[in-house]
């Protein structure tokens, strides 16, 4: 192999690498901005403790979920427009994942209307401005990490078919859209979830504990000036959550590809042994990190 | 999630609608060859059979949430539906529903959940989704004929990778309207009334779909019937939101528009 | 035309498939919506989602196997998942220690059975413990690799029989240059559908949460394997019809 193929498959994995950290950082702060998947539950549960919030309640069926349908809407519309009618890529990429915005955002008008609604006897208001705010947020997050995985799942797509089976998957792109969403949602809503959910929403306790069971539904209900919006929170949780969602899912994705790499250039025993070597790693550092936070944290005082 | 009390009164009888959804996904699958119009319309009426038996179901507190058995009906109704459309719908629509049943048996024999309704939900919500997707899938490829899931299905489904979204987008129309309507105060007509808005998401996409295999296969998908299926989505799509936003905001404690000026209510 | 030997042999490896996936899910520390207030620990998600999460690392990379030994296939696709597990529970302790402040900890055991160390004391009370200490972190690691195993078994043995492969080439290296892009599609939607059915499973069995293989809950393994043996022989049937030579 010349040395410009090389770079060449160096060149694409560094996108996909780029990409894969796009995709994390705004599927998080996406849900952030909508208190989807499991602060939900602390939304949900707010007014039936007394605590009427002006925060989004946007359940739809979960982050995995609803980002699976983000990524095969946005990947079908693509490769519709693509495939089908010939449009070049990039205005295929833009038209596709605005008209997913469209089915994204009536999946969450309808979550928010129904679930005030089902409180009812709690006196939760339905305040229509929150949804009047909220709704373009939504969309311009989830527009961006959507317009990643069609470029992303464009990208493995040709690239497995380009570089004869070295890079990428052969898969075909809604069905590759579908499941890197669903990944996605998964990664985002078990990582940067928990900056939100276990900080963010719950600010007036003291920092550096968990939350006990006793304070759920009672979560911070007043910003730095006001009512707290869901604004706020995707403001405070793109600082630390939101990339590390990101680098969460880049790393997935860097790995993964370096693994696959590794194999394909020798045999595939290397490319295992390279793998178990990964975990190795991961478990060494985990390791580390967590005999470093109880020696500087200290036991619960 | 999960209160554990069990479904209170009904607008409509679970009866009646699993009557209706049989019949309107049998129908439709059956009437494709007339116009794939039929199948796409009929669609709606699984959906909203599979809607209202979550609902029954997730009124018991099963411990994963209410998309979990979304995406289980789903996951057993697609292996149905492709067996359906490749040898004969009915075959699949009781392979849904029997297969469902000794779901439901099994996990009851194993003592992994004991819930009284659910070898009855397990058989119903399968069967559901099985018709609901035979509908929507054999209407994008032009209606249900004899051997046309060599023909039509897999080289304008399967290689395009179409099928994905009609799949997932499903999956949500079944979990969605039950689990963005919960709360003590949930309602069935409520309820249903999403259930008929987001089938109508479903049908737009499978209209979208419709217009790609128009472009790619001509032959079986003329565009003019995907265009048509496409805004015959859309009408459902606002129609059913609309009367549901209505009805949310009548039933909400408070509606309310503040901090901008001059909208006070 | 149609080889019962080899149609068996592609139901028992499915059903195989299916009880790898629900053993997966219990070695997996699942923690639910409490696991992102740091109420618990374990992953902050749903079972079978991120079981399907992990999954589809696997599933890719059995996809891009696809004409390799078949052995070889599922152990690395099983390694794509556990890589997959392991930078998602890496990351979330990241969040955990530096975005929450609290150390890794859980209170189910006074001591952690794999490092011997004191994990009580860092517990904040009123809480069953933070993030994703190393006995759990282990499992997850096993468990996502179990997952990926049988979610790969499933993709490619459908894979190889909608491609109409015989017994050789079911079990070992297959025969073709480029792949059958129809095939990875229809397999790929019905592994999906497998994941989704035994992870579902094990989802109820468990309640939606557990802590891996040190909770109490893990002697409901033998009957929930048992369960999952069994519907998955029975969507076996469904998923050989449907996935019959194309």
């Amino acid at each position: 192999m010349g040395f410009e193929a090389l770079a060449a498959i160096l060149a694409v994995l560094s996108l996909i690498v780029a990409l894969g950290t796009i995709i994390g950082w705004f599927e998080d702060l996406e849900s952030d901005a909508g208190s989807q998947s499991n602060p939900n539950s602390q939304v949900q549960l707010a007014p039936q403790v007394g605590v009427l919030h002006r925060i989004y309640n946007k359940a739809i069926s979960g982050e995995p979920v609803s980002w699976g349908l983000i990524g095969v809407t946005s990947g079908m519309l693509f490769s519709i427009l693509w495939y089908g009618f010939h449009l070049h890529p990039l205005i295929a990429v833009v038209a596709s994942c605005t008209f997913t915005m469209f089915v994204h955002l009536s999946l969450a008008v309808s979550a928010f209307l129904g679930r005030t609604s089902g409180v009812k006897v709690f006196g939760q208001p339905l305040f229509l401005d929150v949804a009047a705010v909220n709704l373009p947020l939504i969309a311009a997050h989830g527009f961006i990490g959507s317009t990643a995985i069609v470029a992303l799942s464009y990208i493995f797509y040709v690239s497995f078919f380009r570089f004869e089976g070295l890079l990428g998957y052969p898969v075909p792109i809604p069905i590759l859209g579908f499941l890197l969403g669903v990944m996605a949602g998964a990664i985002g809503s078990s990582t940067g979830d928990i900056h939100y959910g276990a900080e963010r929403q719950f600010q007036q306790y003291p920092f550096g504990e968990g939350v006990p069971s006793k304070n759920f539904g009672h979560i911070t209900i007043k910003a730095e000036a006001g009512w707290r919006t869901s604004a706020d929170i995707t403001y405070f949780c793109a600082k630390y959550g939101g990339p590390m969602a990101g680098l969460c899912y880049g790393l997935i994705l860097l790995l993964d590809s370096l693994r696959l790499l590794a194999g394909n250039f020798t045999t595939s025993l290397v490319g295992l042994a390279f793998g178990g070597l990964i975990i190795v790693g991961l478990f060494a550092t985990n390791r580390y990190l967590e005999k470093s936070a109880r020696r500087k944290f200290g036991a619960y005082a | 999630m999960g209160e554990s009390s069990a479904p209170k009164k009904v607008t409509v009888e679970p009866k009646y609608l699993a009557v209706l959804g049989l019949a309107g996904g049998v129908a439709g699958v059956y009437l494709g060859f007339l116009s794939p119009l039929i199948p796409a319309v009929l669609s709606i009426l699984p959906i909203v059979w599979a809607a209202d038996t979550v609902r029954r179901i997730a009124g018991y507190g099963i411990g994963t949430g209410v998309p979990s058995i979304g995406n289980l009906s789903i996951g057993m109704g697609v292996l149905a539906a492709i067996v359906g459309l490749r040898f004969e719908p009915a075959v699949g629509l009781a392979f849904a529903a029997c297969f469902g049943y000794l779901y439901g048996i099994i996990i009851g024999k194993f003592k992994v959940l004991e819930i009284p309704v659910f070898t009855r939900c397990m058989t119903e919500l399968p069967a559901g989704a099985a018709l609901a997707l035979m509908c929507l899938m054999s209407a994008v490829v032009g209606g249900y004929s004899r051997g046309f899931f060599e023909a039509n299905l897999i080289p304008n489904l399967f290689v395009t990778g179409f099928v994905a979204a009609i799949f997932w987008a499903t999956s949500l129309a079944i979990a969605h309207p039950y689990n963005a309507c919960l709360g003590p105060d949930e309602r069935q007509g409520r309820t249903l009334k999403l259930a008929v808005g987001v089938a109508g998401i479903d049908i737009t996409l499978a209209g979208l779909a419709a217009l790609g295999v128009a472009q790619l296969s001509p032959s079986i998908m003329s565009f003019p019937t995907a265009l048509s299926m496409v805004i015959i989505g859309l009408i459902v799509w606002v129609g059913g939101y609309y009367v549901f936003v209505k009805t949310a905001m009548r039933e909400s404690a408070v509606v309310a528009w503040t901090g901008y000026p001059g909208s006070a209510r | 035309m149609m080889d019962i030997n080899l149609m068996v042999t592609v139901l028992i490896l499915i059903a195989v498939g299916g009880v790898l996936i629900a053993l997966g899910v219990f070695f997996i520390p699942v923690g639910g919506a409490p696991a992102a207030m740091s109420t618990a620990t374990g992953v902050a998600t749903g079972c079978e989602m991120i079981v399907v999460g992990a999954g589809v690392t696997g599933l890719f990379m059995a996809a891009t196997l696809y004409n390799q030994f078949l052995p070889l296939v599922i152990v690395t696709a099983g390694v794509s998942s556990a890589i997959m597990m392991g930078v998602t529970m890496l990351i979330l302790n990241l969040i955990v220690v530096y975005g929450v402040g609290a150390p890794l900890s859980f209170a189910r055991k006074e001591y952690d059975p794999i490092t011997k160390e004191h994990v009580k004391p860092y517990v904040t009370p009123g809480t069953v413990g933070h993030g994703i200490p190393t006995a759990t972190y282990l499992g997850g690691l096993f468990g996502a690799f179990l997952a990926g195993l049988g979610g790969a078994l499933t993709f490619s043995v459908m894979y190889r029989f909608t491609c109409g492969a015989g017994m050789a080439e079911m079990l070992g290296v297959l025969a073709q240059t480029s792949p059958n892009v129809a095939a990875i599609a229809l397999s790929a939607i019905t592994a999906v559908g497998a994941y989704l059915i035994n992870a579902n499973i094990t989802a109820y069995s468990i309640r939606g949460v557990i802590e891996s293989w040190i909770d109490p809950k893990f002697e409901a393994v033998p009957r929930t394997l048992a369960a999952c043996f069994s519907a998955s022989l029975l969507f076996g049937i469904l998923i050989v019809l449907a996935s019959m030579t194309i």
